[in-house]
């Protein structure tokens, strides 16, 4: 067998049992050609499990570790990873949930795991300066309505309708777990990193239009006319001030310098 | 040629103690894909431990035996890393990780034959081009040999590291791993190599299952492993030894405990070539 043939033959066997390169490999007695193809086959489901749950804890505490690595060895056979790094893998994790889980319980735990998929993203983003007080107080007013504000790479903005955080919560503090999984409300989540350290909180619905608004590259300008379509003008000055000043203060918009 | 000492591979879990305890650890491998990221915690970390110490990069995805072409995306990646890291050295493994667009995470052992022979040093020389420098492949723990085989394991990796112009990262745990599961001398393989190329060596532990052996890296370092360093340090002479663990892992000083042990054996074989005391003893911890 070629080696082109042999190494297809071998990931075959891994990825789907098949049975084919099992004729390329030599026994001795003590170690039959099943065992030996066994570690490789073992192996590569038990290897991406332990990733995944690096990836995804609280999951894996939600649902129990025998349901985690049932799923993750579906997804493993099915979906393999495409990625030099196995950091990368796992995105699908949350489809696969909502496929096999049904009800508020598989919508909850797809939900959970699409949050510890954005919280790991938060955690190596790209580094970048944040926005400081002192560059907006120097910035000419006549300005202000054409300014354009960029977050900086490590925010997401994740919606949930369940309440998969409290299941989060739970699983990092070691407590038990909640009674049970519930729908609720949309409710978007602000993650963000600041230095080396994550963080989350619930966004209210007017401040997580007005960061989708900044996401979309929207001016000061056009943010503030948004705010005032449910506010006073002055209610809405008001609000920018407050939401401006709690962003810079979480280090989630990015310098303009660097921005630039 | 100067050697780095003693050295251990950085893990996570051991970023704050590194720092707080600086302990006796001549230089610290760190593993590639871990710093392929973007910036947070894992590059902050890697930053500090450049300041502090001789730092080597250690990668599993290069997938050097693989039929399919190389991936240029991890290469310009790895050597933007390199760049960053400047390390002593990058070494990966003498192995494929999968066809077709796959990645197994798996070090997948190559046919000995000179097809693969071929196909592997043509594809080192491309790495090293395109890295500007030599790299060092390391033998890998495996629980098939295939019946195509024409060379022995030790005559492969000698004659790549001469086809290819590369260097050896030799795994004593590995090469005890494979003699138990293919039955071969391991001092054959020690004996094979070519001295001059052997620039780096891994020790580790395993699981024994008794009719075989799984390479786990997730215990401390077994006897007769412990046993062929005596021979590798023999031969090889100071040589940079480092202790990976890679599951199960420890307190740093148990690590660090481990390493004294290489350091001692390492000093008595030494002592012992020049005549200066009785064999060196196996001073193991339990």
């Amino acid at each position: 067998m070629k080696l082109r043939e042999l190494q297809r033959a071998m990931q075959a066997h891994v990825l789907h049992g098949a049975q084919e390169i099992a004729a390329e490999v030599l026994a001795s007695q003590r170690f039959d050609i099943p065992t030996r193809l066994g570690v490789y086959g073992q192996g590569y489901a038990e290897r991406l499990v332990e990733a995944l749950a690096i990836t995804y804890p609280a999951v894996q505490e939600a649902l129990g570790r025998a349901s985690f690595a049932l799923l993750v060895r579906e997804l493993a056979h099915r979906a393999p990873s495409r990625s030099f790094s196995v950091r990368h893998y796992g995105r699908e994790l949350s489809e696969s949930i909502a496929m096999q889980l049904t009800g508020t319980r598989g919508r909850g735990a797809a939900e959970l795991a699409r949050f510890e998929w954005a919280l790991a993203h938060v955690f190596d983003a790209r580094d970048a300066p944040r926005m400081l007080h002192a560059e907006l107080e120097q910035l000419a007013a006549a300005r202000w309505p054409r300014l354009v504000l960029r977050t900086v790479p490590a925010v997401q903005i994740v919606t949930l309708t369940t309440n998969a955080v409290r299941w989060w919560r739970a699983a990092c503090a070691g407590a038990p777990r909640p009674r049970q999984w519930r729908s609720q409300r949309a409710q978007q989540w602000l993650l963000w990193r600041r230095e080396l350290a994550v963080y989350f909180r619930p966004l209210a619905r007017d401040e997580a239009r007005a960061l989708e608004a900044l996401q979309q590259g929207r001016t000061f300008g056009l943010l503030c006319e948004q705010l005032a379509t449910s506010a006073t003008p002055e209610r809405a000055a008001a609000r920018a001030a407050t939401l401006l000043r709690t962003w810079i203060e979480e280090g989630l918009l990015l310098s303009l310098a660097a921005a630039a | 040629m100067r050697s780095l000492g003693f050295g251990l591979g950085l893990r996570n879990e051991h970023y704050e103690a590194m720092l707080a305890e600086r302990p006796h650890v001549d230089w610290l491998e760190v593993l590639t894909e871990n710093y392929l990221v973007e910036g947070g915690k894992p590059l902050h970390y890697l930053e500090r431990m450049r300041e502090r110490y001789p730092l080597v990069m250690h990668g599993v995805s290069l997938s050097i035996g693989s039929v399919c072409a190389l991936d240029r995306q991890y290469l310009r990646q790895l050597k933007q890393l390199a760049a960053r890291v400047q390390p002593e050295w990058i070494s990966d493994h003498l192995c494929w990780t999968g066809v077709d667009g796959i990645n197994l995470h798996d070090l997948m052992p190559l046919p000995y034959t000179a097809e693969a022979l071929r196909h592997v040093a043509r594809r080192v020389g491309q790495v090293q081009d395109f890295l500007g420098r030599r790299i060092l492949l390391e033998n890998v723990s495996s629980y098939v040999s295939y019946a195509a085989s024409e060379l022995t394991e030790w005559e492969f990796l000698a004659a790549l590291a001469a086809e290819a112009d590369c260097d050896i990262l030799l795994d004593i745990n590995n090469i005890y791993v494979n003699s138990f599961n293919h039955g071969f001398d391991p001092q054959r393989f020690i004996a094979a190599m070519p001295l001059e190329r052997v620039r780096q060596l891994h020790l580790a532990g395993h699981s024994h299952h008794g009719n075989y052996i799984v390479d786990t890296h997730d215990a401390p370092v077994a006897e007769p492993v412990w046993e062929l360093y005596r021979s590798a340090v023999q031969r090889f002479g100071s040589v940079a030894t480092m202790i990976e663990r890679d599951a199960n892992i420890p307190a740093l000083a148990e690590l660090v405990g481990e390493l004294e042990t290489a350091r001692a054996l390492a000093a008595a074989v030494r002592a012992e070539s020049r005549g200066a005391s009785p064999r060196a003893s196996l001073a193991v911890s339990a």
